[in-house]
């Protein structure tokens, strides 16, 4: 589940460059909010603000595991300030997704096929064998990806364009990170890939966002 | 037949009362009324608060009155057209 100590300067720069690139998505909807009064846009604006907090603390999380050198190997009782950091990722980035979910839920044309899709994933969590060799938290993320992942392919078969592309493309990266995670005690690497696609996701969607800036 | 009416946010029923205003010059109530798709007394309320946000202005001739379009409610149509593809691009609606 840890990274491999060499990565871990890596993976919190990672962390962090995403977390800034949520923030940037954030911030473009808050200002649309103050605009239109949405409540779309406001779902956005929060999913989007709580994601780059989480990733922000587990940056700091992973920039301290380093410097303080704390030994994955060794199994204490005591839950020690990485883990709390750990913990504290999870639960806001859990958050942050069912606020999507939500969104989606609530004014989404496709928001009964979302809801399908979570239910198929929240039984195939409870049953499957994956509980065994990956953690918990890590799964109810890849759930609730799975959900905004099928709203998006449901969505891009409505109605295409570049931008919903884009977007779908960068859920889709970041789904694939939270399972290549989800197996990383397999492999040190299976880590290092999960982290490096999880940042293309971000990255694509910065890159969606200064084409919509720019107006094209 | 017509089919089921869309759901419109007030948002959207902002963006379309201003871009009658702003396609067609000053015009008046019943031509707004045509082009946004309202009954009267909703349109009505809706100029009434797009006017004290400072969106539209409204230009008294005798008896009737013509709205106009002002800066900010150009900017307005802008930047809905904008969050409409933003949120369109997450798969959702505004």
């Amino acid at each position: 589940m840890f990274p491999p100590r060499w990565f871990l300067p890596y993976d919190a720069l990672f962390q962090l460059i995403t977390a800034l690139v949520a923030l940037a998505v954030a911030i473009y909807a808050l200002r649309g909010y103050q605009w239109i009064k949405e409540r779309t846009l406001y779902a956005l604006f929060m999913a989007f603000t709580l994601l780059s907090a989480a990733l922000f603390i587990n940056s700091i999380t992973l920039a301290y595991t380093y410097f303080v050198g704390i030994s994955y190997a060794s199994k204490t009782q005591e839950m020690s300030g990485a883990d709390v950091g750990f913990w504290i990722y999870y639960v806001i980035s859990i958050v942050a997704l069912l606020i999507l979910v939500y969104a989606y839920a609530s004014r989404l044309r496709e928001a009964s096929v979302a809801m399908a899709g979570m239910m198929l994933v929240g039984k195939k969590a409870v049953g499957g064998s994956l509980l065994g060799v990956a953690p918990y938290m890590e799964m109810v993320l890849v759930a609730l990806l799975v959900v905004i992942m099928i709203a998006q392919v449901v969505h891009l078969s409505v109605k295409r364009s570049w931008y919903s592309l884009g977007v779908s493309a960068s859920f889709f990266l970041v789904l694939s990170s939270h399972i290549l995670i989800m197996f990383s005690p397999v492999e040190d690497i299976v880590h290092v890939a999960g982290r490096t696609l999880e940042l293309v996701g971000f990255l694509t969607l910065l890159a969606v966002l200064c084409y919509m800036r720019r107006g094209r | 037949m017509k089919g089921p009416q869309k759901y419109r946010s007030k948002g959207r029923i902002f963006a379309d009362i201003l871009r009658a205003v702003a396609e067609d010059g000053p015009v008046k109530v019943t031509h707004v009324l045509y082009k946004a798709n309202l009954s009267h007394d909703r349109l009505t309320k809706y100029l009434q608060q797009l006017e004290e946000s400072g969106l539209i202005s409204k230009e008294q001739d005798g008896d009737r009155a013509a709205y106009l379009i002002t800066d900010k409610g150009t900017r307005f149509i802008a930047e809905f057209r904008k969050m409409e593809e933003f949120a369109d691009a997450f798969g959702l609606d505004i």
